[in-house]
């Protein structure tokens, strides 16, 4: 399974990754509508400053995820190939993810009445935050593929 | 030779059914899965029966599980009520006679509406919010009521109070406890979503009971419900009740089996019984709790999902310990989030509190601290975050003190490392 993984030291806090994740996610598709939309997207990722360097909070997908076990109306599920998939169909904004999410990777969008979370953008080659990210902080990869990068640094 | 594949039997197709099930099929691809139940549907969700009946959702979303989780997991769903369990010839009874074998069992039964006696609980009108048939049966009512009386004023109470209020309904809510939501919030959230109630037009009456129900004869000749009368005097007119007083345990299958049971059916870290083989999880076990140790039901869908989890690993062969139950609750009472974890009310001289409070911008947090851990929290308004503290409480960690006086009152970050003391766990 691939997923987002964040590297501290790489990070100068430019947020081009939840710009990025900003405008896929909005209807628009354009980072200069997405301010009118209604309800207004809110990006995935986010990024804070914490003490001398940056965290980026985004979705784990965990193997064994709290949120999966909370969730009550089986919004929160795993897919074939081991992500944590949220069909927001299904979610009626209970917030019992966000009662669990252990990292706080679950927001809520207020408006619609459901949970938002990282989907992965498996439309995408690559998930526009980690394409964006010009220092690399953010990698997409098998977590094997990510132990490989690290290594190497 | 050819090993025998193991049959496992589940009673029961909801949280901790569903989610032993599936473990099981994960761990062992051939293995003979058989879920009993008396619901005759595919797994659902018995925590949106309010929003069903608030017509919210739709019944298509209540379902767990799609059409095609039975044989996709090759599970055999059989319908059928199982009258007794018997040990000693591994097995269980149904009320249609029949029998069926299992290696390894599992009880998910949940748990069921206790309804203290009542003078004219007899009378037509009078619901329970349990199951989708319930949640059906006061749908098909609820248009004839303008008034309705909920009695209890805990999770179950507010949320069917909530669905009916959806449909246009006048609900008065009936609480015996000094507070809403007594067993999962303090008493000063609790006065905050009594205001957000009232001011969305439901009448809150706590420190009060319903003593008798009134009817009159509808217009079929039937006795229907009139009203109730409270223990203060006042009657309040209404044409139906949903009674939410609490629930109790399914353990009557287990009578006089050898699988002891206290409140709940007694369960250990694998979450097997007194008897080998037979396990337990969900509404239906008393496991531990992960704070204090002390055995008991903490019956949520988050715990019954887990021990569903830790029960089906054990039964697959596959060693997995419970590390014990943490109380959690998330509602939305009139828009407004409300979370709360562990333990939320000290006994005095206990532990100490943080406390911020902005009543009328509906905001509240208190974080419980005893012995340098976290032990509970509660937050009203925002609510985002709130798994970063209910994992500290469950890390059993020591926690940095400043972190947790600035979460206080500043957005609840994840700051990148576990914010706990040095020299803590
Ligand atoms: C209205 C309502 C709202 C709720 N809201 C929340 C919420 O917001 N958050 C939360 O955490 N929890 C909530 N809960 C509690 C939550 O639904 C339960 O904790 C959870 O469903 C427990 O799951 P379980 O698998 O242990 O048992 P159950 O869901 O009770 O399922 C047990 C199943 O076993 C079947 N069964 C029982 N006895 C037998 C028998 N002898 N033979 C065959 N089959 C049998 C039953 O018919 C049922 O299908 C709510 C409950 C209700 C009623």
């Amino acid at each position: 399974m691939q997923k987002l993984f964040f590297i501290t030291k790489r990070c100068d806090g430019c947020q081009a990754c939840e710009v990025a994740c900003l405008e896929k996610h909005s209807q628009s598709q354009s980072i200069f509508m997405t301010k009118m939309e209604q309800p207004s997207p809110q990006p995935r990722i986010k990024v804070k400053k914490s003490g001398s360097h940056y965290w980026a909070t985004v979705c784990q997908h965990c193997t064994d995820s709290m949120c999966v076990r909370a969730c009550m109306t089986g919004a929160m599920q795993y897919s074939l190939t081991g992500e944590v998939s949220h069909n927001t169909n299904k979610c009626v904004g209970c917030w019992m993810c966000i009662m669990v999410c252990p990292l706080g990777a679950i927001t809520t969008l207020n408006e619609a009445k459901k949970a938002s979370k990282c989907d992965l953008c498996k439309d995408e080659m690559t998930p526009p935050c980690a394409a964006s990210c010009s220092r690399q902080a953010l990698f997409y990869g098998t977590p094997e593929e990510y132990e490989m990068k690290v290594a190497g640094d | 030779m050819r090993v025998i594949d193991m049959h496992y039997l589940i009673i029961g197709n909801s949280a901790a059914g569903v989610f032993a099930a599936e473990t099981i099929r994960g761990l062992d691809p051939d293995g003979q899965i058989t879920m009993i139940s008396n619901e005759d549907c595919l797994p659902y969700s018995r925590c949106l029966t309010s929003y069903y009946l608030g017509n919210e959702i739709s019944e298509e979303m209540m379902y767990i599980r799609d059409k095609a989780f039975y044989t996709e997991t090759g599970i055999d769903f059989q319908v059928g009520y199982v009258e007794r369990v018997d040990p000693d010839s591994k097995s269980v009874l149904l009320e249609s006679g029949e029998k069926v074998i299992y290696d390894k069992l599992l009880i998910a039964t949940g748990s069921s509406p206790f309804n203290p006696p009542l003078e004219g609980s007899d009378i037509g009108g009078i619901f329970e919010l349990r199951t989708l048939g319930d949640a059906k049966a006061v749908a098909e009512f609820a248009p004839k009521a303008k008034n309705a009386v909920v009695m209890g004023a805990g999770l179950v109470g507010l949320k069917g109070a909530h669905g009916l209020h959806e449909l246009g309904i006048n609900v008065t809510i009936v609480g015996s406890a000094p507070q809403v939501l007594r067993h999962s919030i303090d008493i000063e959230s609790a006065e905050i979503l009594t205001r957000l109630l009232e001011e969305d037009g439901y009448r809150v009456h706590i420190n009060t009971r319903v003593t008798k129900v009134l009817g009159e004869e509808d217009a079929d000749g039937r006795m229907s419900v009139s009203g109730v009368l409270l223990n203060t005097g006042e009657k309040i007119p209404c044409q139906m009740i949903i009674r939410a007083v609490g629930v109790r345990p399914n353990v009557k299958l287990v009578r006089d089996s050898g699988v002891a049971v206290n409140y709940g059916i007694i369960v250990d870290e694998e979450m097997q019984t007194s008897v080998k083989d037979i396990y337990a999880a969900g509404d239906v076990a008393e496991a531990f709790d992960l704070l204090t140790g002390e055995k008991g039901v903490n019956a949520i869908w988050p715990s019954a999902t887990e021990q569903g989890i830790i029960a089906g690993c054990n039964m697959a062969g596959v060693k997995r310990n419970y590390q014990g139950s943490l109380a959690l609750n998330s509602a939305v009472i009139c828009g407004v989030g409300i979370i709360s974890a562990g333990l939320v009310n000290l006994p005095s001289g206990e532990g100490s509190v943080l406390r911020a409070s902005e009543p009328d911008k509906n905001f509240y947090r208190k974080f419980v601290i005893k012995d340098g851990c976290l032990v509970g929290m509660i937050m009203v308004g925002d609510i985002e975050g709130a798994g970063i503290l209910s994992g500290l409480i469950r890390k059993k960690a020591k926690v940095d003190v400043k972190y947790l006086q600035h979460m206080l009152v500043n957005p609840i970050e994840y700051p990148g490392y576990l914010p706990v003391e040095r020299g803590g766990q």
